[in-house]
């Protein structure tokens, strides 16, 4: 069974997320900010990881790039409802840092979908 | 010796004949002959010209009247000496009467002006000696001595009536008394006492007159001084005004001028107090869009947040429910809306700047026509589409979507101004080099070359302070319901996120323009040129 972590500050997000994903048969952890987002990216160790950009204690550009640090190929789904700049820009920064898929927010259950089976089938 | 001059000046100095002066202190005269002398020396040549010109009539009458009462002592002669009448009236009407007669036709030819005084003297001399013949011839024929009396009229005309000059008449009538006294000694034996008696009458005239002839000569003088200072004063006085008149007509010249350059100010500054104004409100308009736009990126992140779970609840419901359930439509509902929801998120956030598009060379003239084709299908009978494209205006670097979209927006307003009564829907593209001073009215535009497209509708039009608040978002002036209000705002995002304007002219009823200016790109303006 394929293990994922979802981080993001919001506890809906996160909630629908995993209810989303287990129907699916994923095995889900989650973690509502960066810091304890890499702690249990080390004890858990996800196939893939979805994170929020904006967060407090640790946002989500940081979280990647360390998780790469740790991780070279692991596979990172980021999110954004963008802020101060665009959801679009903070994604493809994200995707500068090692994000494998970037999703604006709201994201469509099918977006998501197609996009977890798609990098885990690799 | 310094003390006796000092003397002689004061004499001088105290006026011992009681004369007026004239007051001035360049006035002065030769005490003698009266003449000029000084700083005034230079009047003596017009005054006798003057003199000569005011006396000789005077002296004609004078002569005239002379020669009467000269003639009519005739009767005088033959009543007092019958038998020597003969011999009297021939000194009087041979030689005397017939000499002043010479010399009354002398006054009338133009060498007279240049001999007068002389003549006056010799007249004066020559009569005086007349008299003096008669006084002799009567004394010896009848030891008369009475016509003494006559050179005392001769004196009396001499000094005071025939105008002669102090100097003249002076010289002549000291001269009568000096012949009388060779005659009356060596020629007559007058008793000693005669002789007394008719030198205290003469000599007694002799200064009376010389008196006389002195204090007219003074006032001639001073009279024709006191003239020419008038003159020279008028002379002043008139160039003094017109001096000022001049000066008058120059001020004058500079004040209208300086009231024009003022007037020019004044409307100048008005125009800088209005345009600053105008730029103000633009400022304050700048200001209220990017708070706005900063409290948008805010808002819709929240917004994103709280529909994801929405959107994600709403379809896994879906997705568990069957096709015939009860609830699937109440869920679609809740699917729709917050769709509609999200698709506001992204109009505020289109309209606040926060999204990077896709920025390429466009040429507006295709979408345009894009535009219109979709627009032309849904738009009443009774609107009419007009269009006046050039067609080399060079491109805009720009997103395609985005460019869609105002053009869209702005048609899509035109055709709801217009929905009531129908018009004319004109669009318009062209170029446009923008310098400072065609810059009126177009906020935040820089120099350069522009795109200029225009949208002009010919509805309902809007009043200024509607114009004011267009670009604001959420602003409507559409039904409830149909329309979001962010359109134009949306407008005014996306144009002047590309460093370009939006400009509006509008009167209630009369339609609105819309033009919006964006930079034409470079590289391809560079091309083109």
């Amino acid at each position: 069974m394929k293990k994922i972590l979802i981080i993001d500050d919001e506890q809906d997000i996160l909630l629908m997320l995993r209810k989303m994903l287990e129907r699916k048969g994923f095995d889900i952890d989650m973690a509502s900010n960066g810091v304890e987002g890499i702690k249990c990216m080390r004890k858990y160790e996800p196939d893939l990881v979805i994170t929020d950009i904006i967060m407090p204690e640790k946002e989500g550009l940081e979280t990647i790039r360390e998780m790469i640090k740790i991780k070279a190929d692991l596979k990172i789904i980021a999110m954004s409802g963008g802020g101060k700049v665009s959801a679009e820009s903070y994604l493809k920064i994200a995707g500068m840092f090692g994000a494998s898929k970037a999703l604006t927010k709201p994201f469509s259950m099918k977006e998501m979908l197609g996009a977890v089976t798609e990098l885990l089938e690799e | 010796m310094d003390m006796t001059k000092s003397l002689i000046r004061n004499i001088f100095r105290m006026n011992l004949l009681g004369l007026p002066s004239s007051g001035r202190d360049d006035w002065s005269l030769n005490s003698l002959t009266l003449n000029f002398t000084g700083n005034i020396k230079k009047y003596e040549i017009d005054f006798r010209n003057d003199f000569f010109n005011r006396s000789l009539n005077p002296f004609r009458v004078s002569l005239i009247l002379g020669i009467i009462i000269f003639g009519i002592f005739a009767f005088l002669d033959a009543i007092l000496f019958p038998e020597l009448k003969g011999i009297l009236w021939f000194i009087r009407f041979g030689i005397i009467t017939p000499l002043l007669v010479l010399v009354l036709v002398f006054s009338f030819t133009s060498g007279f002006k240049k001999y007068m005084q002389l003549a006056l003297s010799a007249i004066m001399f020559l009569t005086g000696l007349g008299i003096i013949a008669m006084i002799i011839v009567t004394a010896r024929r009848a030891d008369h001595y009475t016509y003494y009396a006559g050179l005392i009229l001769v004196f009396i005309f001499g000094y005071a009536f025939i105008k002669a000059r102090f100097i003249y008449a002076s010289i002549a009538g000291w001269s009568i008394v000096l012949a009388y006294e060779i005659a009356a000694i060596w020629m007559s034996d007058t008793p000693i006492e005669i002789l007394l008696n008719n030198n205290y009458f003469f000599i007694s005239a002799n200064v009376i007159g010389m008196f006389i002839a002195y204090s007219m000569e003074h006032s001639a003088r001073r009279d024709f001084y006191m003239r020419n200072l008038l003159e020279k004063e008028k002379e002043k006085v008139q160039d003094a005004n017109i001096t000022l008149e001049k000066r008058v007509n120059q001020r004058t010249r500079q004040l209208t001028a300086a009231n024009k350059d003022l007037k020019n100010e004044i409307e100048m500054r008005q125009q800088q107090e209005r345009e600053k104004a105008k730029l103000e409100d633009q400022l304050i308009q700048l200001q209220k869009m990017e708070t706005i736009g900063t409290l948008a990126g805010g808002i819709a992140h929240d917004f994103n947040n709280i529909l994801t779970p929405i959107l994600g609840y709403t379809e896994m419901a879906l997705d568990e429910l069957g096709e015939d359930d009860v609830l699937k439509s109440d869920i679609e509902q809740i699917s729709s809306a917050a769709t509609r929801g999200k698709n506001l998120v992204q109009q505020i956030l289109t309209f606040s700047r926060q999204m990077d598009f896709d920025k390429k060379p466009l040429n507006l003239e295709n979408i345009i026509m894009e535009v219109l084709k979709l627009i032309r299908a849904t738009l009443p009978s009774n609107i009419e589409i007009r269009q006046d494209l050039n067609t080399d205006t060079g491109t805009v670097l720009a997103d395609e979507t985005q460019m869609h979209q105002i053009i869209m927006n702005l048609c899509t307003n035109a055709y709801h101004a217009m929905k009531d009564g129908g018009g004319v829907l004109s669009v318009c593209l062209d170029n446009e080099e923008v310098d400072s001073r065609s810059l009126k009215g177009t906020a935040k535009i820089q120099k350069g070359s522009y795109v200029k497209l225009s949208i002009r509708d010919t509805g309902h039009g809007m009043d200024k302070r509607t114009q004011e608040r267009i670009f604001e978002p959420f602003f409507t002036k559409k039904e409830v319901g149909s329309g979001t209000g962010l359109g134009l705002s949306v407008v005014h995002g996306i144009v002047n996120n590309y460093k370009g304007s939006v400009v509006v002219n509008s009167e209630p009823g009369k339609g609105a323009t819309f033009i919006i200016y964006l930079p034409r790109h470079k590289e391809e303006f560079e091309k083109a040129s």
